[in-house]
């Protein structure tokens, strides 16, 4: 087999390549309108495979920290769990490096919000403040246009620079003056210039804006920095430097400082959404996969359309090994055109799927930059790969059918070719339904920092696909026995019937399509209705606040955008209100895994504020004497770092190390990460915190929560108050974004699976043209053949998608308590998404009966020329 | 025109109006001319057996009577309808019963059984069930196929295939049978059976025959045998 791809004349003299030209192409000049849009769905499922990787890495990416698109990367990071690294002890940190060569660059970097000039939405911008004369004097490249003035513009602390693409969605230009709010507070800046592109750096952040970090502190008054970032320079002993300058900035470890490499803030942010992920990139594989059931297809209907050439090959001498090699060739040519098409398409996707997964990776993790596209050697190999393994895998069955098919059983004119083999074995199919559910019983991959990857999860769900498939192909009787049994005194019924109770391997490989591809729909509705279902009930036992506020910015991760205490306090005082609960946070490590140590006021807990319980908690009275305070951890430190309630664990904070007794386990969906809840007086205590994300207000008896929203907005214009209501609309709207992309894959997947039914139907209805000129001949009208045909395709339809909605009640109910609850830390309640499914069904079976009528009308143009 | 051993409706002929006539009728595929002003008429229960060589136009004359194919110019009446392009629905309720076809690879429907394959003109007249019934039993009686009635086509001989083909030609009780080299497929011995079958069966159900062969002795079953030649039907007057 390996040597006939080294060269086109390998075949005993046979030229492959003349094969290609004097059959594969003129066949398909024949039918250009089957071999497009087979190319079309296979390039679909490459390209949709490729636009996830991509936005997958984008978004990834996005993780580097900002600075690095200006200054490069960065060697070792200093930060705090807190509130940030006070100016004055800034020296401290050139004190620890000693005389160690390294550059530091205190950064400010914090998430403000600006207006788009398109429909006046609020945009995300993090500005970044950073030494500018340095970096500009390590930078290669001029990092600021117009050098010489920069000096200058330092006098200015309102001055910003913006990158094009900022300044594209802000409509902003040089010389403009912008009011951003920062901080909860409406700020006034000066568009002082455009940050240009380097050509050999990461590319500029879509939403980055850059000022001086001694301006910017003059402006806002801040006492700290967000981080210090070392750079080694140069030189044939920056390794060693490195190294050396990582064990001396060690000894600030004691100060409660945090010191990391640059590497594993990357490393983190891509650990945390692993799970994320690779859900998404199998998710993207549905259309491919299908895609692979239709090369099968269209290459078993090839070789029945083609078994008189295949016959007249044969009896010209050529072995059964060549005609085999033949048929993979052919399969390697669709797969190389697909891989390609599907590049072009995968760059044109791109653009909507980074958006889509950036934007769910900022609601459901933390702030990521939007970087641009860049497409690797590596992707180019992939997609060509995919393309043409893919075709070669699905290929693999005709080809050696059309290789062991005997040439006298070809040239049986009206003789059917029977099914393929594999399809007859159900025992095989029930040894993977079988193996698929023992395999769920294997624990997850552990991936480092509590994550886990459920492999078990998503090889069961692979077996129960392939079982699946082999056990489904059955149903194409019943459904043939159905139609003869609702009409049997009409034509069409019979003979729709009568073909599906002898069903062809294109009838079943359209079947098997439409079974994965409504099975993986299906069962994402189910997980999507489940999540939707207990996210619903969660926020109903959460949102209890009359009022709720946030900076506007706000996006539920932890994004920093914050609101000072004195604001809320300001607030807090106001006449009617009743009280006010505050959240605030800080990053912490917990048994090794990134988690958030939250504040809430523990005094209005079972009051005002709810938790929801996973068990009922411990009365805080029986925690030990030597616990500091108590705490409730959510589900997903439950899951990642092990804490049970009744644990106690020791937490390093600048006020010292703190013991705390975990008094109970609540459930959290707003978050995929680990979260600690402790009473707000400790955090702001130990952690010195003064910034609050949300605040609840609950309202005296008698004050109209619409009408105290209007007032606080009047005050307050650079903070988002929201009634209950809006809270919940806003909260599920997030929801809907995070599924955006989930969305787009199902409807993929479903319109290749209705693309490979009328490919299937067109092929079949070619191999039956004789047949269908006879029923011409006995009376029956082209409208009458087209309706047989589009019974036919209804049943095909019907079959896959009765076993795939049976087979997405088990793939659903692994995705939601084994992959979900291994990936994210959620416990889901199930609910079964009833109208999403009617709809589903309503939509795949009229679909499935107007593209089949389709493929009957088309082919029926040409079936008077049939001669019989 | 040759006679056959089994003579002209002679006096009869003034009494029985013509089922079918053919007038001058054309045909070209691009720039070959196939029919070139063909005529024939065909009364009820009359057999007629066209020859000759290949390509001379035998079967797209059989296409264009059956409404399959339509002509550049002349005209086709079958029982008064005029075939063309105005009447395609006329022609098509016609092919339901009143024309069927028989042809030299049998063409059954691979997917119905041997009594499915009969009934189906019937389904499509919309026959009631137990009529249906009958009637295919005792035309598979008649062609001698009631014990393999359940087979598939595809386990029948090729004899058994073209009886099966004759008994769904006669289902519907036609005027006309139109046979496309009929034993074309078949052995002789096979070849006789059929024949004699498709005159005894025809005769009985008084039902006409325009049969389309190359074989002279599958001709001698017809009363009239027409030569045809380069388009044109020597005399057409059967």
């Amino acid at each position: 087999m390996a040597g006939c791809w080294t060269g086109l004349h390998d075949m005993r003299g046979f030229p492959i390549s003349l094969f290609w030209s004097r059959f594969t192409l003129r066949h398909a000049r024949k039918e250009p309108l089957q071999t497009l849009l087979l190319l079309a769905i296979l390039s679909l499922g490459v390209g949709t495979f490729l636009s996830i990787r991509l936005a997958n890495r984008s978004a990834v990416e996005g993780f580097r920290l900002f600075t690095e698109s200006l200054s490069g990367p960065s060697d070792w990071i200093i930060e705090t769990a807190g509130s940030g690294i006070p100016i004055a002890q800034l020296p401290q940190v050139r004190t620890a490096l000693g005389n160690t060569p390294a550059d530091i660059y205190p950064v400010v970097e914090m998430s403000v919000n600006g207006t788009a000039v398109d429909d006046g939405r609020p945009v995300s911008i993090r500005l970044l403040g950073l030494d500018l004369i340095k970096a500009q004097a390590a930078a290669d490249d001029d990092l600021i246009t117009g050098f010489d003035q920069l000096w200058d513009m330092l006098d200015d602390p309102d001055h910003v620079f913006v990158s094009a693409r900022m300044a594209a969605i802000l409509g902003v230009k040089t010389g403009d003056s912008v009011e951003w709010i920062v901080d909860g507070r409406p700020r006034a800046f000066t568009i002082r210039g455009i940050l240009p592109e380097f050509r050999d750096k990461t590319p500029l952040p879509a939403n980055l804006a850059v000022t001086d970090i001694s301006a910017i502190a003059q402006k806002l008054d801040l006492e700290t920095v967000d981080r210090v970032e070392i750079v080694i320079p140069p030189g044939p002993m920056r390794d060693g430097y490195i190294a050396v300058a990582g064990k001396q900035l060690q000894q600030l470890a004691s100060r409660g400082w945090i010191v990391s490499s640059g590497d594993d803030q990357q490393i983190d942010g891509s650990s945390m959404t692993a799970a994320f992920r690779l859900n998404l990139t199998v998710l993207s594989l549905i259309s491919l996969l299908v895609g692979m059931y239709l090369i099968a297809q269209t290459l078993d209907a090839t070789v029945s359309r083609r078994r008189g050439e295949i016959a007249t090959l044969r009896s010209l001498g050529l072995q059964p090994g060549e005609i085999y090699r033949f048929w993979l060739s052919e399969a390697v040519i669709y797969g190389l055109l697909a891989g390609t098409f599907g590049i072009l398409a995968g760059l044109a996707l791109a653009q909507f799927t980074v958006e889509a997964v950036t934007t769910t990776v900022r609601a459901l993790y933390r702030d990521t930059a939007e970087s641009s596209l860049t497409l690797t050697s590596m992707d180019i190999l992939l997609c060509l790969g995919l393309g043409i393994g893919g075709s070669l895998v699905a290929a693999w069955i005709p080809a050696r059918d059309a290789a062991s098919t005997p040439p006298a059983q070809f040239l049986r004119i009206g003789k059917r070719i029977p099914p393929f083999p594999l399809f007859r074995y159900q025992w095989l199919g029930w040894l993977c339904l079988l193996a698929g559910s023992l395999i769920l019983l294997l624990p997850p991959l552990q991936a480092g920092a509590g994550n886990q990857i459920p492999v078990a999860g998503y090889t069961s769900a692979l077996l129960w696909l392939a079982g699946g498939t082999l056990i489904a192909a059955n149903l194409l009787k019943q459904a043939g026995g159905l139609l003869l049994a609702i009409g049997p005194g009409r034509a069409e019924f019979r003979l729709a019937g009568s073909r599906l109770r002898q069903p062809t391997s294109r009838h079943q490989l359209a079947l098997s399509g439409f079974f994965v591809a409504i099975g993986m729909t299906a069962s994402m509705a189910y997980l999507i209705s489940s999540f939707d279902y207990t996210v619903t009930s969660w926020l109903q036992q959460r949102l209890r606040a009359d009022l709720f506020v946030s900076s506007i910015g706000f996006q539920g991760s932890d994004n920093d955008q914050t609101m000072p205490g004195p604001l809320l306090d300001q607030m807090e005082a106001a006449p009617g209100v009743r009280s006010m609960d505050r959240f605030a946070s800080v990053n912490v490590r917990i048994n090794g895994v990134n988690a958030s140590l939250g504040g809430v006021k523990f005094s209005m807990l079972g009051t005002d504020q709810r938790l929801l319980w996973m068990n009922p908690p411990a009365d805080p009275s029986r925690a030990p004497a030597y616990a500091d305070a108590i705490a409730y951890a959510n589900e997903n430190l439950h899951r990642k770092a092990g804490i049970n309630a009744g644990d106690t664990i020791s937490l390093a904070t600048p006020n010292g190390t703190k013991r705390l007794w975990i008094a109970g386990l609540h459930s959290d969906y707003a978050r995929d990460n680990g979260l600690l809840l402790v009473d707000l007086a400790n955090l702001e205590n130990w952690f010195g915190v003064s910034d609050y994300y949300t605040a609840s207000i609950f309202l005296e008896e008698g004050f109209s929560p619409a009408e105290f929203q209007q007032q606080l907005k009047a005050e307050f214009p650079g903070l988002a108050i929201r009634q209950n209501g809006e809270l919940m609309s806003a909260a599920l709207f997030i929801f809907d974004q995070t599924f955006a992309v989930t969305y787009a894959l199902q409807a993929i997947g479903l319109i290749v699976a209705l693309s490979g039914l009328f490919l299937s139907l067109l092929s079949l209805l070619r191999e039956s043209s004789r047949e269908l000129s006879l029923q011409g001949s006995l009376g029956m009208t082209p409208r009458e053949i087209a309706l047989s045909t589009s019974l036919e395709g209804t049943g095909v339809a019907a079959a896959g998608l009765l076993s795939g909605l049976l087979l997405s009640t088990v793939l659903g109910r692994v995705l939601i308590f084994v992959i979900n609850r291994q990936s994210f830390g959620w416990t889901l309640q199930s609910a079964w998404p009833w109208k999403d499914i009617a709809t589903l069904s309503i939509m795949v079976l009229g679909m499935g009966f107007l593209v089949s009528y389709s493929a009957g009308i088309l082919h029926m143009r040409k079936w008077e020329r049939a001669p019989l | 025109m040759k006679r056959a051993k089994f003579g002209s409706m002679g006096a009869d002929e003034s009494a029985n109006p013509a089922l079918l006539e053919v007038r001058g009728a054309e045909k070209s595929y691009g720039r070959q001319r196939v029919l070139d002003g063909a005529s024939l008429v065909l009364h009820r229960g009359q057999r007629v057996a066209i020859m000759g060589p290949s390509g001379s136009g035998k079967s797209t004359l059989l296409n264009c009577i059956a409404g399959l194919e339509e002509l550049d110019a002349g005209e086709i009446r079958f029982m008064g309808t005029v075939m063309g392009k105005d009447s395609k629905a006329a022609v098509t309720l016609l092919r339901r019963g009143e024309i069927t076809s028989i042809f030299q690879f049998f063409h059954l429907l691979p997917t119905l059984r041997a009594w499915e394959n009969v009934e189906f003109p019937l389904l499509l007249q919309g026959v009631a069930k137990d009529e249906r019934r009958n009637r295919v039993q005792a035309l598979l009686e008649e062609v001698g196929l009631t014990h393999r009635s359940d087979a598939w086509p595809s386990e029948l001989s090729g004899g058994e295939m073209q009886r099966l083909a004759i008994a769904r030609a006669l289902i519907t009780e036609p005027a006309l049978i139109l046979a496309d080299e009929p034993t074309g497929s078949l052995d002789s011995k096979n070849s006789e059976r059929i024949l004699g079958m498709l005159m005894e069966l025809t005769g009985r159900h008084h039902t006409s025959l325009l049969m389309v062969t190359h074989d002279a002795e599958a001709a001698e079953i017809c009363q009239t045998i027409l030569q045809m030649s380069d388009g044109r039907l020597l005399d057409g007057a059967a």
